[in-house]
């Protein structure tokens, strides 16, 4: 991927970077009119989804009611997991079209002056990619190393996110719902049940503390009128 | 002084002389209005009281999954999961051969994302239901142990008057 094409990396992460990425977006958007806003689209396309989720408890926020993965029940984690694998997908390939080096285009044109990328994929290229450049400078190693790196590590991340998933969705406690509404029933006849027997017990245990309070009365009139004066 | 130029509030609703013996009768005054049922309008918009999850046909969005009465849920959400990770490579590699159509395939993955937030969101139901029993089981443990209470203190009552009896009756 060239840098002909113009890059909209939105790092979602990092509220410090938004003023940068807003810069980006500002600078790269005011460049050629057929710039790619597939990321933007994407994003806006995420976002989008959190409204239509009218049983989310909090549709607007991405913090769930600030609860932690391990506080939350288990379709709020998985739909937190899918935001998350949405966020990497977009991740990925913005930072991948951001910091993609550029690519040589024909043998009529000089090499770019950057350093090439020795694990370029773009097959498109006539010219095939030569050595890197001997340049002693620390940068483009470094830059190429990067640019090595980062695919991996964001594709392993995204399948980890996947198999994450899956694996909330293995243990995702399902069960019919007549079952359900069987048991409901049950339950509440039952509930009824202990509850009336509550209602006895508690009527006849009311009864009795009234009549051991009456006596307890009693016994204390008598005993203030047994005891003599001194 | 500048009331007249300035915005000033509505009048409060006419119905507050109703209630102007309130504190001295209760019952004079009109009892409050019954909930609302059905559907009702508000600010020009018309919203309904019934809390039902609208299709995703409802909605503009084509449903992946197949429709029916019993819906398997872990294997669909389990195949879009799948078919997300597909189509985030497939447009990976439209990315390199012909970047120009990346559109249809950004709206493929946000129709999967979409199918699959719908999915769990009809599960919350399921989940309410077994929150309810969650509850009820609960509370029929309470209750239970409520009763326990209640006749062992009885018991001991009984027990201690009698004793007390006892006690009287020796001396």
């Amino acid at each position: 991927m060239g840098r002909g094409y113009d890059s909209l990396s939105l790092d979602l992460n990092t509220s410090s970077n938004s003023s940068q990425s807003q810069h980006i977006l500002r600078r790269r958007t005011s460049l050629t009119s057929s710039s790619p806003r597939f990321l933007l689209r994407l994003s806006f396309s995420l976002r989008s989804q959190r409204h239509h989720f009218a049983f989310r408890e909090n549709p607007d926020s991405t913090s769930t009611l600030g609860l932690t993965p391990g506080e939350m029940d288990i379709i709020s984690q998985l739909q937190e997991q899918v935001n998350t694998i949405a966020l990497l997908a977009v991740n990925t390939f913005g930072t991948l079209q951001r910091d993609a080096p550029p690519v040589r285009l024909s043998t009529d044109y000089p090499e770019p002056a950057a350093n090439s990328n020795p694990t370029n994929p773009n097959p498109t290229n006539g010219d095939a990619n030569p050595n890197p450049n001997p340049n002693p400078s620390v940068n483009p190693s470094e830059e190429a190393n990067n640019v090595a790196e980062q695919p991996k590590a964001m594709s392993a991340a995204l399948v980890q996110a996947a198999k994450k998933f899956d694996a909330l969705v293995a243990a995702l406690p399902l069960s019919g719902e007549e079952a359900q509404l069987q048991r409901i029933a049950e339950l509440q006849a039952e509930n009824e049940a202990i509850g009336l027997e509550l209602q006895k017990q508690l009527e006849a245990a009311d009864l009795e503390m009234k009549q051991v309070q009456e006596l307890f009365n009693h016994a204390t009139d008598n005993c203030l009128n047994l005891k003599k004066p001194d | 002084m500048a009331t007249g130029t300035a915005a000033s509030y509505p009048p409060p609703p006419p119905f507050y002389r109703l209630y102007s013996d309130y504190s001295t009768d209760p019952d004079s005054a009109p009892p409050p209005p019954p909930p609302v049922e059905g559907s009702y309008p508000l600010y020009g918009a018309t919203y309904t009281t019934e809390a039902v999850l609208p299709s995703l046909e409802d909605q503009g969005v084509r449903q992946l999954y197949p429709k029916g009465p019993n819906i398997d849920f872990k294997k669909e959400l389990m195949s879009l999961n799948r078919d997300l990770q597909l189509h985030i490579l497939e447009l990976a590699d439209v990315l390199i051969e012909r970047p120009s159509q990346y559109a249809r395939r950004v709206e493929d993955i946000s129709l999967i994302l979409r199918n699959m937030h719908h999915l769990l969101n009809s599960l919350r139901p399921h989940q309410a239901r077994a929150t309810l029993i969650h509850i009820l089981e609960s509370q029929i443990q309470r209750r239970k142990q409520a009763v326990e209470d209640i006749k062992r203190r009885r018991e001991e009552a009984q027990k201690l008057l009698k004793e007390s009896i006892q006690i009287l009756d020796s001396q």
